[in-house]
């Protein structure tokens, strides 16, 4: 017989996709890009490390340490005086354990933050939403803040204080943890004993429309850990956050500090 | 998991450049309707080269993770069209599980247990019949013959672009297509045979 002809093949069946396959695809797609950028060399210990982000393990295992240091300036630069900001109030800027700067609408998490929080975006997604929101303020100038170094938007609006250091530490904890873990049990597998504190600077610049991104981060000379590799990799997981925007176009300085530590056999703590 | 009879060929017309340019930087939405438009086809693929079972969909994700991973280096402008550069992935994956399942349990892959169904009607009945005796015939054939006529039969592709996916010459594929398709033949004759017996 000639089989050739007359064999139906579609008879062999295949599976075929359940109807979440494509999110489930980019879920996964998402957060590898998240950790890629996060971690250029990606090792695993064997063990479960704690990183005990923000928790001080000398002084008590809920004494705060972490603080977020919301750092304004005083007045417009001169360099804007053809733009109409408005002047920027001056909280004063935090710097003792667990204080948190700006006024009460601080603790006011905007609209924005349902739609930044939770989602990861890769770093190309992230230099995208950068440049377009750097775009419009270059040539404007920058100036530098002077309790960070960092350099913020001289023509932008300012300071802002929307958003509140539960929702700061909200996002760090959703997002940013799990990156930082990675990081850090990299450098574990090359200095198992590795512990110490990493105290990072970060700006979050934005509007409503894209949404806020940490546009600068740098690590504060308040750190001890001196592995270049595993402070490269705690900025960069920084550089890929995401977070609501600032209010009025303005932007928020961040200044976060972290514990790790190996030692302790449990979940990631925060304040 | 849900059976597919016919999934579309790499003939099917391919999606617009300006998508193709979107993965190209990653772009989420642009991948997602790249995984959209190629997921049956990948499903279909790795199910026949690699077997059936809970690790195609594993095997699909993986390949659309390479994919991603490799689209920024994807030439848009090269010889290789995004559902043949789609495939070349599978495929290797797909060979090279079908592989480590042979080494792990050294058994044939889709020699299935044939069951029968009295509800079932009968027409419906046969095709299952003759699709696992597909299935059980390809098993026999090497992993590059069964791959070569896999891309052929049921994904559209020319010679030439199985050659590439493969990586052997025009010839070769020729030869494996012909050796594929005689195998299948005096399988499938010998199962027709067994079948019209009284």
């Amino acid at each position: 017989m000639n089989t050739e002809t007359t064999i139906d093949w579609e008879s062999w069946e295949v599976e075929a996709p359940p109807p979440d396959f494509a999110d489930r695809v980019m879920d996964a797609a998402l957060s590898e890009s998240h950790r890629s950028a996060a971690v250029r060399r990606p090792r695993r210990s064997g063990r479960w490390v704690g990183m005990l982000a923000a928790a001080a393990v000398a002084a008590g295992s809920l004494t705060v340490l972490a603080m977020i240091e919301r750092q304004a300036r005083r007045g417009q630069p001169p360099s804007i005086a053809s733009k109409a900001a408005p002047s920027a109030p001056a909280p004063a800027a935090a710097s003792a354990a667990g204080d948190v700067a700006g006024s009460s609408s601080a603790d006011r998490v905007p609209p924005q933050a349902e739609h930044a929080a939770g989602t990861v975006v890769d770093r190309k997604l992230r230099d995208d939403v950068r440049a377009r929101i750097v775009r419009p303020l270059q040539g404007q100038g920058v100036e530098q803040d002077p309790h960070t170094g960092l350099t913020v938007p001289s023509g932008s609006n300012g300071p802002s204080h929307n958003l509140s250091r539960e929702y700061l530490q909200q996002r760090i904890r959703e997002d940013f943890y799990p990156m930082a873990k990675v990081c850090y049990e990299g450098a574990l597998a090359k200095q198992p004993e590795l512990r110490g504190q990493i105290v990072i600077d970060f700006v979050i610049v934005g509007d409503a429309k894209v949404g806020g991104i940490v546009d600068q981060a740098k690590i504060n000379d308040r750190t001890d850990v001196t592995d270049v590799t595993f402070l490269e990799c705690i900025r960069e997981s920084m550089l890929s956050m995401v977070f609501a925007p600032p209010d009025n176009g303005g932007w928020v300085t961040v200044t976060y500090p972290f514990k790790f530590s190996p030692d302790k056999e449990e979940a990631p703590r925060d304040q | 998991m849900p059976l597919l009879r016919a999934v579309p060929s790499v003939g099917d017309p391919e999606l617009p450049r300006e998508t193709l340019e979107a993965c190209r930087v990653q772009d989420p939405a642009a991948f997602r309707s790249f995984v959209l438009r190629y997921q049956h086809t990948v499903f279909a693929l790795v199910s026949r080269i690699a077997g059936p079972g809970a690790q195609v969909q594993d095997l699909a994700q993986e390949v659309f993770l390479r994919a991603y991973r490799a689209f920024p280096s994807f030439d848009l402008d090269g010889a290789a069209r995004p559902s043949t550069w789609l495939l070349t992935i599978a495929v290797r994956l797909s060979q090279n599980a079908r592989k480590q399942a042979a080494r792990a349990i050294a058994a044939p892959l889709t020699d299935a247990a044939e069951v029968r169904d009295s509800a079932t009607p009968e027409t419906e009945r046969a095709r299952r019949e003759l699709g696992r005796a597909i299935a059980g015939a390809a098993n026999e054939l090497s992993d590059d013959q069964r791959a070569a006529f896999v891309l052929a039969e049921f994904h559209g592709m020319s010679l030439a672009d199985i050659a590439a996916v493969l990586e052997i010459p025009e010839g070769t594929v020729k030869t494996r297509l012909f050796r594929a398709r005689a195998h299948l033949r005096e399988r499938l004759a010998a199962f027709q045979k067994e079948r019209e017996k009284p």
